[in-house]
């Protein structure tokens, strides 16, 4: 019997590509603060800048990044399960308590809340004000 | 922390921590690691060994900022070369026993001056954007092979009073001090008031600093002491192995250390303090456990981060 080219033949099904595939909380964290790179001019970038890969948890350091002094400061981190990628807990710089986000819109509350906290403005703009 | 979202989706849940630090112990904080080498190549065969691909696997999987070594060889291009395969990294002026690399930027970090100029003990300044000041001292201490035990004093003597200058001319006791301190924890030189006094708890280096004749010490926290044992047996119980002849041997010796002053207590990340025996596919032991002379060091590196963001 012939056996089939397997070469030519994409054997896997077709996966859901779509936006409303489920997005692991690195993509919806990473996505909400992309922004910042325009709303700085370039100055300040949001960005993942380690993965931490345990058993059963995915743990994620973003950080910003002033290119101009080639420095990161690590300014959130996240937590969660790989199984079923909710509850995030976030640790965010300057805030006395971590948050817990069961779900999506809840992790985009979180990060809404967190982004346009005082304290993060204040950051943010420190690092502007080093870079130039 | 008030919360304006739905508390059934998103809650503030309280402290999870305990050590007093922005990051719970068991989190990686993205803060800058560091890491101790002796690489043991000031006496001959040192340029035998592939220290530059040695230090760039440590360094690519442990996310290594500050790498900081005792007798590296004699060039450091060779280490150089390698490292910035891994990053932007770039030497620090140091006296020729250390070697001081940083994928940081180099204009954080500042080298002091101390009163009297010791080739066995290095100190910097680290100031990173938005982040406390640190003092970091790298030590080389004389061994009790080639030294008397008045010379190992005489040494810690002057290593606590420079330390000691710098804290007051720089205004703050965020010191960092690490290094081949050829000695254990446990012997006077690290725990005595007349050497670094550094005691293996927090709450022990948390006390007041002690007066003794009208002089006050103050402490250092040591947290090589969690390092001690086969409780997990994937992990050595020391930096350097001495198999002598003596009616007393403990074989395994903790001589490469850091220790911090009590105010860094609460930000030295405990959970990300680690004797590395290897990194990537390359080991630096023995098959039997023992620190591979030949082909690495006859000293395990240690690595170890802080969070130095003010809370």
């Amino acid at each position: 019997m012939r056996m089939a080219d397997t070469n030519t033949i994409n054997l896997w099904p077709e996966f859901d590509l779509s936006e409303t595939a489920l997005s692991s909380p690195k993509e919806v964290i990473a996505k909400a603060g992309a922004g910042l790179k325009d709303k700085t001019k370039g100055l300040v970038v949001f960005y993942p800048m380690r993965t931490t890969v345990s058993a059963d948890r995915i743990e994620l350091v973003f950080s910003l990044w002033v290119a101009a002094l080639s420095y990161h400061y690590p300014f959130l981190n996240a937590q969660f399960p790989i199984k079923t990628l909710y509850p995030v807990q976030l640790v965010v710089d300057k805030f006395p308590a971590p948050f817990t986000a069961v779900d999506e819109p809840g992790l985009i509350a979180a990060l809404t809340l967190v982004f346009n906290a005082d304290a993060t403005k204040e950051t943010i703009q420190h690092l502007i004000s080093l870079s130039r | 922390l008030r919360n304006p979202a739905s508390s059934r989706r998103f809650v503030g849940q309280g402290v999870l921590w305990t050590s007093g630090s922005l990051v719970a112990d068991n989190w990686c904080s993205g803060m800058p690691r560091f890491m101790f080498w002796n690489l043991n190549s000031l006496h001959g065969t040192g340029n035998d060994r592939p220290f530059g691909e040695l230090l760039a696997s440590l360094v690519r999987e442990h996310d290594i900022e500050v790498v900081l070594l005792a007798e590296p060889p004699e060039s450091l291009r060779f280490i150089h070369d390698q490292l910035r395969t891994v990053g932007p990294f770039a030497p620090v002026a140091s006296s020729r026993r250390f070697g001081f690399l940083t994928s940081l930027n180099t204009s954080f970090v500042t080298p002091v001056e101390i009163p009297v100029p010791n080739d066995r003990m290095n100190i910097f300044r680290l100031s990173l954007p938005l982040q406390l000041d640190v003092t970091i001292a790298v030590i080389h201490a004389p061994d009790r092979r080639n030294y008397k035990p008045a010379t190992q004093e005489l040494f810690f003597d002057q290593c606590r009073s420079n330390l000691e200058w710098v804290e007051k001319r720089l205004g703050h006791t965020r010191t960092i001090v690490t290094g081949d301190f050829n000695v254990n924890p446990f012997e006077g030189a690290m725990g005595s008031v007349r050497g670094m006094h550094a005691v293996m708890t927090r709450r022990l280096a948390g006390r007041q600093a002690r007066r003794i004749r009208g002089v006050e010490y103050g402490y250092f926290y040591n947290p090589m002491w969690n390092l001690y044992g086969d409780r997990d047996a994937t992990k050595p119980p020391g930096t350097y192995y001495f198999s002598g002849g003596d009616t007393h041997e403990i074989y395994w010796h903790m001589l490469d250390q850091v220790i911090v002053r009590p105010v860094l207590g609460s930000m030295f990340k405990l959970d990300s303090l680690r004797i590395v025996t290897y990194a990537e596919e390359t080991a630096f032991c023995t098959a039997g456990g023992l620190p591979d002379r030949l082909n690495a060091s006859d000293h395990f590196p240690i690595v170890f981060e802080l969070d130095l963001r003010a809370a």
